[in-house]
């Protein structure tokens, strides 16, 4: 995401007013749905959506509030800009105005690859239920869910669920009986390893404490974009998307810095 | 002077380029990480939308937005 876009979502005021509002980040090209929606918000021809979009929309999520881009400086001037833009709109829909949140369900990244490679880029823990089947599962999210959402935690974590032990493979330390995971991603996102780890039968109070010791011991990455780049490209990792990338912009780029890689011109 | 001068460009594009690690405990966007279930939430909470997206790689190599 480009600096610019960051610079805006981390301000701590946009952060305080995001709290009136359902806050959606997909990733453009992980989900064909997803991208077809994202195609219609913008209103750009099938098979060339750019590699970000920002829209403010209704709760109908079709109706749009502000004017959709590539990101959230096409709507606003700068970040104090934005927080009161959201405090305005928020300001319009009543119910949306409370003082917790009180969602009734964990905001989920579905694949746990994918959870873990954007826990990475947002340099946060990963947390990751895993249970036997659907409703075991459901159990062990019903009781992270308040957790999840409290003013302690909200947006502190990456969220992922499975019900498939086998995709904890990248993941070192997962043990066969744990139903919470708590990961420290690896740099590059296609690993992890255990911070700590909680079998179904813990409670709420556990988890919580568990959840805050994460936290405390979590240290954010300093990452230099460029280096890590090079380091990818030096180590052969790289991400392949479910939906070909379609930034015409971004794809020049991609190919321009591999064939310097290779010596070419 | 002319190594001041060195040491003090090479520092500025060090700057330049590194992604900042951030505190812990500063206040952050609370993120629905699929559409389905945040469209869902949106209908029935009637709290409207930010939405975003971003590519989970940069020139193809993961771990950077």
């Amino acid at each position: 995401m480009q600096g610019n876009i960051r610079s805006f979502l981390v301000n701590s005021d946009v952060a305080k007013a995001s709290r009136s509002f359902v806050c959606i980040r997909l990733l453009t090209y992980e989900n064909k749905g997803e991208y077809e929606y994202m195609e219609g918000i913008l209103g750009v021809r099938a098979g060339t959506l750019p590699n970000t979009v920002f829209c403010v929309l209704a709760p109908d999520g079709k109706t749009k509030l502000t004017r959709s881009g590539r990101g959230p400086f096409q709507a606003f001037s700068n970040a104090p800009a934005m927080a009161s833009s959201l405090d305005l709109i928020s300001a319009k829909y009543p119910r949306a105005n409370q003082s917790a949140f009180s969602d009734l369900q964990l905001p989920l990244v579905h694949k746990v690859d994918v959870a873990l490679n954007t826990a990475a880029c947002d340099n946060r823990p990963l947390v990751v239920t895993v249970a036997a089947d659907k409703k075991k599962l459901a159990e062990v999210d019903g009781k992270i869910l308040p957790l999840a959402w409290s003013a302690d935690f909200a947006g502190q974590f990456v969220f992922s669920s499975t019900t498939e032990r086998k995709d904890l493979r990248p993941i070192a330390g997962a043990g066969d009986a744990s139903a919470i995971l708590i990961i420290e991603p690896g740099t590059f996102g296609v690993s992890g390893k255990v911070m700590a780890q909680l079998d179904a039968g813990a409670s709420g109070e556990e988890i919580k404490q568990t959840l805050a010791a994460a936290l405390k011991d979590f240290t954010p990455q300093v990452k230099s974009h460029n280096a890590h780049i090079q380091t990818g490209y030096n180590l052969g990792i790289e991400w392949e998307t479910v939906v070909p990338e379609s930034d015409a912009q971004s794809v020049r780029a991609k190919q321009s810095f591999k064939a310097r890689q290779q010596g070419r011109p | 002077m002319k190594k001041i001068m060195i040491l003090g460009t090479a520092l500025l594009l060090a700057v330049g380029t590194l992604v900042r690690a951030e505190e812990n405990s500063i206040p952050r966007i609370a993120w629905y990480g699929n559409l389905a279930d945040g469209l869902a939430e949106a209908e029935r909470s009637g709290r409207p939308i930010l939405l975003i997206s971003g590519a989970p790689a940069c020139l193809g190599v993961p771990g950077v937005w």
